[in-house]
């Protein structure tokens, strides 16, 4: 029989941080390791800005939205003083979870165990029956943890742990100017989040979304299940078939904005017709038909261009993808475990069947596209567990002239298929863990 | 009224459904039922595209509450030109999420049956069902079970009963799941 007090443990050490990434080649066990997963959730989900919510999802005073970030839960509030706050979900008390709801409107938030209460900016306002805690007990050195910082970028709220990141737009770099141009694809520059979101859990790490989010290389092979149910069935230029070259010599292009921002500019290559080469949706015969009753033609070809997505790939590190017409979020949950949340976004000012059709353009790539993305990123993650080959090849387009070369705002303009913005993302990796 | 007012009305229809009708209709219905379940398990989807009509809906909202799509994104909203194209893209072999193909089986439960009236929302004579499922899906991993009410708008005609909606409310529906792409 086994004597249970007799058994050893060994430690693994955990890997050197600095060696996982060598500018040409990253490490299996970037994607595998649970000591650099942790690392990843402390010091790049708690180390620099993050994305939380888009501000219509809390438009009113009071409103709130509970997301995962890095493994911990946060509560984003809109205060009454119009400030978001960012709180740690956790009551300062016992450490029980404060909110278990994902979304409301709340003044206060008060614990089920024992009745602490707390503000929506973070103070502690009630503690009951305190007199045996002594008299020389403070609730105020009870307020929720918080984000250091919150700023709003083009309608979108980021958040960090750390006070001394940068300030958000130098944080971002030119990477605002293109979330602005997405912005003012909508009229007004209006867009909402409030209609639903799609939840998908992929067997495999959350960087993973991020080899994938500015490849052009991938397109053709990944996505011709696509293209070709799509041509055989609908004719042919539509939907990718704009990857459907070779990939270094098409019009569009990708840039790197530096720490870790990328975009897959696909608008050089669509024609101006989005409509007519959109795949078709449903409703769209009763829907457009009810457009041209009420609208003039003119105006009713200018909506029905805004019902494909933007063809603008914006990835801003280390967790919001704009795609489409979804704004994304990867959440980590273990080194080969991620949830993707991808809210769909509508255009308040225009006519409620436009948006009807963006929201049934927002259900096409996700069914017929992104299950093939998502199969290739389990499928490597099971490759990665093997541990005889240690290392995954990025060198596509290092070293090339439009590698190296960065304009005066330090963004690299690349051909699609280049590994370059790979490589971006994984330099601001590591010096993140490295902090 | 456009389609997706129709499909809002209809949830709100189905929730406002009393007793449902005696067994020669329960055992009817199960009839229709049961070969559908058989048609998707053995993959023969282009003989399931027969069974539902060309006004056919195949939806499968992202919301606990059913959903609207007029205001909400769903998992799947299909018409009958997107059914096809969903058909196509799984029998191609080219979707490497299809690639091995899904095996499934599926158990259907708790049939209940009633015929439209006013408050429903459907066309005179169609046969409406609820029934309980879980469909137990393999690929390349461990077997995985989705757990869902289907809610079925059966249009009889002179050849049988056709398929006009296929609504599934998934227990998870507004939760993250796994990469699932087989007709449901």
């Amino acid at each position: 029989m086994n004597d249970r007090r007799k058994l050893v443990v060994t430690p693994v050490p955990p890997p050197d941080l600095s060696t996982l990434f060598e500018g040409r080649r990253v490490h299996r066990l970037a994607y595998t390791d649970h000591s650099v997963f942790r690392l990843e959730m402390d010091n790049i989900f708690g180390g620099t800005w993050v994305f939380l919510a888009h501000e219509s999802q809390l438009p009113e005073p009071n409103d709130y939205l509970t997301v995962p970030i890095g493994g911990r839960s946060v509560i984003v509030t809109h205060g009454v003083d119009g400030n978001y706050h960012a709180l740690l979900n956790r009551c300062m008390h016992r450490g029980v979870e404060l909110c278990t709801t994902t979304t409301g409107n709340a003044k206060r938030f008060t614990c089920a165990y024992h009745g602490w209460t707390y503000a929506n900016d973070g103070r502690c306002v009630g503690v009951p029956f305190p007199g045996p805690y002594g008299s020389d007990f403070r609730r105020e050195e009870f307020n929720l943890g918080a984000m250091a910082r919150i700023d709003v970028c083009e309608g979108l709220v980021f958040g960090s742990f750390n006070p001394d990141v940068l300030p958000l737009h130098e944080h971002l770099g030119a990477a605002a100017d293109v979330l602005r141009a997405w912005r003012m694809r909508a009229p007004g520059g209006r867009i909402e989040a409030r209609a639903n979101a799609r939840r998908i859990a992929i067997s495999g790490n959350w960087k993973l979304c991020w080899d994938n989010a500015a490849d052009g290389y991938h397109a053709a092979f990944v996505h011709e299940s696509l293209v070709s149910m799509t041509n055989e069935r609908h004719g042919d230029g539509k939907s990718l078939s704009h990857f459907d070259n070779d990939p270094d010599k098409l019009p569009m292009v990708s840039h790197d904005f530096g720490r870790g921002h990328q975009f897959l500019d696909q608008r050089p290559s669509i024609a101006d017709d989005r409509w007519a080469h959109a795949r078709p949706v449903p409703g769209r015969d009763e829907l457009v038909a009810a457009l041209h009753r009420d609208h003039s033609a003119e105006n009713v070809k200018r909506w029905l261009d805004l019902v494909p997505g933007a063809a603008m790939n914006i990835s801003i590190f280390p967790n919001l993808f704009i795609s489409g017409n979804l704004i994304a979020t990867c959440e980590p949950i273990a080194p080969g475990r991620t949830h993707m949340t991808e809210y769909a976004t509508t255009y308040p000012a225009v006519p409620d069947e436009v948006n009807q059709l963006r929201l049934r353009f927002a259900e096409d790539f996700v069914n017929f596209g992104e299950p093939d993305d998502i199969e290739m990123w389990e499928r490597t993650q099971r490759g990665l567990e093997i541990g005889e080959i240690e290392w995954l090849e990025v060198s596509r387009g290092a070293g090339l002239p439009a590698d190296q070369l960065r304009d005066g705002n330090g963004v690299a303009t690349i051909p699609i298929s280049w590994e370059t913005p790979l490589r971006g993302y994984l330099t601001e990796w590591q010096k993140l863990l490295a902090r | 009224m456009t389609l997706f007012d129709e499909l809002a009305a209809e949830v709100e229809g189905f929730r406002a459904r009393g007793r449902s009708l005696g067994p020669p209709a329960t055992a009817e219905a199960s009839q229709w039922l049961h070969l559908e379940a058989r048609l998707l398990d053995d993959r023969r989807l282009l003989d399931w595209l027969d069974l539902c009509t060309e006004d056919v809906v195949y939806w499968i909202p992202a919301d606990h509450d059913g959903g609207d799509p007029r205001k909400e994104v769903s998992v799947v909203l299909d018409d009958r030109c997107r059914l096809e194209d969903r058909v196509h893209w799984i029998l191609s072999g080219k979707s490497h999420a299809q690639q091995p193909p899904s095996r499934t089986i599926r158990q259907v439960t708790n049939i209940e049956v009633w015929s439209d009236d006013e408050a429903s929302g459907v066309a005179a004579g169609d046969r409406l069902t609820r029934s309980t499922q879980v469909v137990h899906e393999l690929r390349d991993a461990e077997p995985r079970q989705l757990v869902a009410i289907v809610e079925h708008v059966w249009r009889p005609g002179t050849d049988g009963w056709r398929i006009r909606r296929k609504r599934i409310h998934l227990l998870d529906s507004d939760r993250h799941r796994w990469n699932a792409t087989f007709v449901i």
